[in-house]
């Protein structure tokens, strides 16, 4: 059996290297070839370069190359997120699957766009947000729900908090136009997936305080580095998310992945982080110190994704559902704007 | 030795039975003079137990000049009138929270306490909690930057309905004033909006209910309360409070805070009374009713400003009315 093929279309933004090992890990995949495209920036480019070299694959300047090849099967879409709809167009017609890293477009007509064009071509497509609902504590909620342990669902606190400052990070005077917002769109993917997933519904409603609290470099640039979020979903179910990323590097936990949910039967509160733990406790000086092993669970949806693709059964994320979570960010943005509570779906968004 | 004359009205209520009855008789400056209830049974036997007279109609003690502080438990409902009633016969209140159940109530103590002759102060225990009152030091020494973001969690079974708390009152009005003063109080600020949800039967203290509420302040802080009474019966009582800062964070929920724990083999469901919680009682009413009483042997203003209670049930009333509009509510900050 021939095997599917993965290209990699840029390294500009997001772990393109992580999921592409995440693919290789299913023994149905092979890495055939890496592209950039036009103006891609620089240090994209030698990342690419440097892959191809790695895995020894041929590399494109120009992604329509690599698009034309037959043996490619599958594309993983990782340039900065306001190229993806266009670039996802062009793979979709070319009759790839596609696996995208978030955010997956800045905006919401972007993710109709890949919505209309992944589904005109009969393709597959899967948003890498396995974080959020694969760690083993969100599962065992996840399986209290489905058992009916907890009855009929009424509420949904999520914390998605992961702790300390991202090394090295710069952002750009054009990050928001590149990426579509800061830590509520980064880690709002995953907490609000992981939500509207348990509840099974669709947020209708959507109210946000959003700020920047803790970065004076996200401050320079207007990113936001906290938000809180209250929902209602159609369902009847509320929920809020508090998400962003606090500078706290001493504490224990440095994945701060909550979620708690009440149903008319029962409660479950899940932590997830507190896996494999060490702790130090020094007499001289007098010291503790902690340090939490704690997988970062990728690449179970991914390889379900291959398996979709092989056995022709729905995407474990697919396009529709990128597009409801990307529809949620954007209505908290634009409530954190006005100050009120948005109804989704947003008119002219 | 001067000491406090004290009457205490809605003494049979269990809050005053476990907290105010045993501060006041065990403080060398006060004398317990009358107890008052409507339940002449349980009420007479009270006031035999404290040595004290007993009358069952409070507006008897508003003429007596050997009075000098009205201490009230009764329900909701009442605190505000017979606030109101004491405060113009001249004596000084103690009053359980709320302040009172409707907004214009609330104005009108407040505009009494302002003119009195007598000092008042609403109960604000949670700020005489150990483990808040080290939160507000903590915070205060700087050690956690600014403080940015509190969650506040109250989770426990729902309440039967009873008279004490009235049907028709919103559950906002009872607990979350206690809350949202804690809160204020612990970043020195005041809310300019709030946004809140709520499930559960129609504005009743009864049953289950769930409430969420985030609230936007003047100098740039979030505060996210939730209420949650829909667990099940067993479901321990969990009073969460944690407080993210620029530079650091404090945890002194109740989670954080046991100190005995039983696992079963259900794992991590909550199954009932597989957990027990065990806190050493930490008599934080003793302490702000001992500080009600300094400050009255002192002639000084009680920490628990009548201002600083008005902004808590301020917000009780604007989260009520951003759950009955699904608006965004504005709050004088």
């Amino acid at each position: 059996m021939s095997k599917l093929g993965i290209g990699l279309l840029s390294s500009a933004y997001g772990h393109p290297l992580h999921y592409v090992m995440d693919l290789l890990a299913h023994r149905a995949v092979e890495f055939k070839a890496v592209a950039e495209y036009d103006h891609a920036p620089p240090d994209a480019v030698e990342r690419s370069v440097a892959c191809a070299k790695q895995y020894d694959v041929p590399f494109y300047t120009d992604y329509h190359e690599m698009l034309e090849r037959d043996d490619i099967d599958i594309v993983v879409v990782m340039p900065y997120p306001r190229c993806k709809p266009e670039m996802i167009e062009a793979a979709a017609s070319a009759g790839k699957h596609i696996l995208s890293d978030k955010p997956h477009a800045v905006d919401v007509d972007g993710a109709r766009r890949i919505v209309k064009a992944v589904e005109q071509a009969g393709v597959k497509f899967f948003l890498t947000l396995g974080q959020g609902r694969t760690p083993a504590p969100v599962q065992r909620v996840k399986k209290a729900i489905d058992d009916g342990t907890l009855g009929e669902l009424k509420a949904i606190d999520c914390i998605f908090l992961p702790r300390g400052e991202l090394k090295g990070f710069v952002p750009s005077p054009s990050f928001i136009a590149d990426v579509g917002g800061g830590e509520v769109t980064n880690f709002g993917y995953y907490a609000i997936d992981a939500v509207l997933w348990l509840a099974g519904g669709e947020a209708t409603e959507v109210y946000a305080e959003i700020e920047t609290f803790f970065y004076d470099h996200y401050r320079q640039v207007g990113l936001d580095d906290f938000g809180q979020l209250s929902l209602k979903l159609d369902n009847g179910v509320v929920a809020s998310i508090t998400v962003g990323r606090p500078p706290t590097v001493s504490h224990p936990f440095a994945f701060n992945y909550q979620i708690g949910v009440t149903g008319s039967k029962g409660t479950i509160h899940a932590r997830v982080g507190a896996g494999e733990r060490i702790s130090v406790y020094e007499s001289d000086p007098p010291r503790a110190s902690s340090d939490i092993f704690t997988p970062w669970p990728s690449r179970q949806m991914v390889l379900e994704f291959v398996d979709a693709i092989l056995n022709d059964s729905p995407s474990p994320l697919d396009a529709h559902d990128a597009l409801h979570v990307l529809e949620v960010i954007r209505a908290a943005y634009h409530s954190n704007d006005t100050h009120h509570p948005v109804m989704l779906p947003m008119s002219g968004s | 030795m001067k000491r406090i004359r004290t009457a205490v009205v809605g003494c049979v209520a269990g809050v005053c039975r476990s907290e105010h009855l045993p501060a006041l008789a065990e403080h060398p400056q006060v004398k317990l003079s009358v107890l008052c209830d409507i339940d002449v049974a349980k009420g007479t036997e009270l006031a035999n137990q404290y040595e004290a007279e007993f009358c069952s109609d409070y507006k008897e003690l508003l003429g007596r000049a050997d009075i000098d502080l009205v201490d009230i438990c009764t329900c909701d409902y009442c605190h505000a009138e017979q606030t109101l009633d004491a405060l113009r016969a001249g004596k000084s209140v103690l009053c359980e929270k709320p302040i009172a159940t409707t907004w214009a109530r609330a104005q009108d103590v407040c505009h009494a306490a302002r003119q009195a002759k007598g000092k008042y102060m609403c109960i604000a225990n949670n700020r005489w909690r150990p483990r808040f009152a080290k939160t507000k030091a903590v915070i205060d020494s700087g050690r956690i930057g600014d403080p940015i973001f509190i969650s506040q969690t109250l989770t426990a079974p729902g309440s039967r309905p009873t008279d004490h708390y009235s049907s028709k009152m919103h559950p906002l009005i009872h607990n979350g004033m206690h809350w949202f003063d804690l809160a204020n109080w612990l970043l020195d600020d005041v809310p300019v909006r709030v946004y809140a949800n709520y499930i559960g039967a129609e504005n009743q203290w009864a049953g289950s209910f769930y409430i969420d509420a985030t609230f936007h302040y003047s100098k740039g802080p979030i505060l996210h309360f939730v209420e949650n009474r829909s667990v099940q019966a067993g479901h321990p009582f969990f009073w969460g409070l944690n407080v993210i800062g620029t530079g650091g964070e404090i945890e002194a929920g109740d989670r954080e805070n046991f100190s005995v724990s039983i696992h079963t083999a259900e794992g991590i469901r909550l199954a009932p009374h597989t957990f027990e919680l065990l806190c050493d009682d930490d008599h934080c009413h003793r302490l702000q009713i001992n500080h009600f009483i300094d400050c009255l042997l002192q002639d000084r203003e009680p920490d628990v400003s009548v201002e600083a209670s008005m902004k808590a049930i301020e917000m009780s009333f604007a989260a009520i009315e951003s759950i009955e509009t699904g608006k965004s509510i504005a709050l004088e900050g």
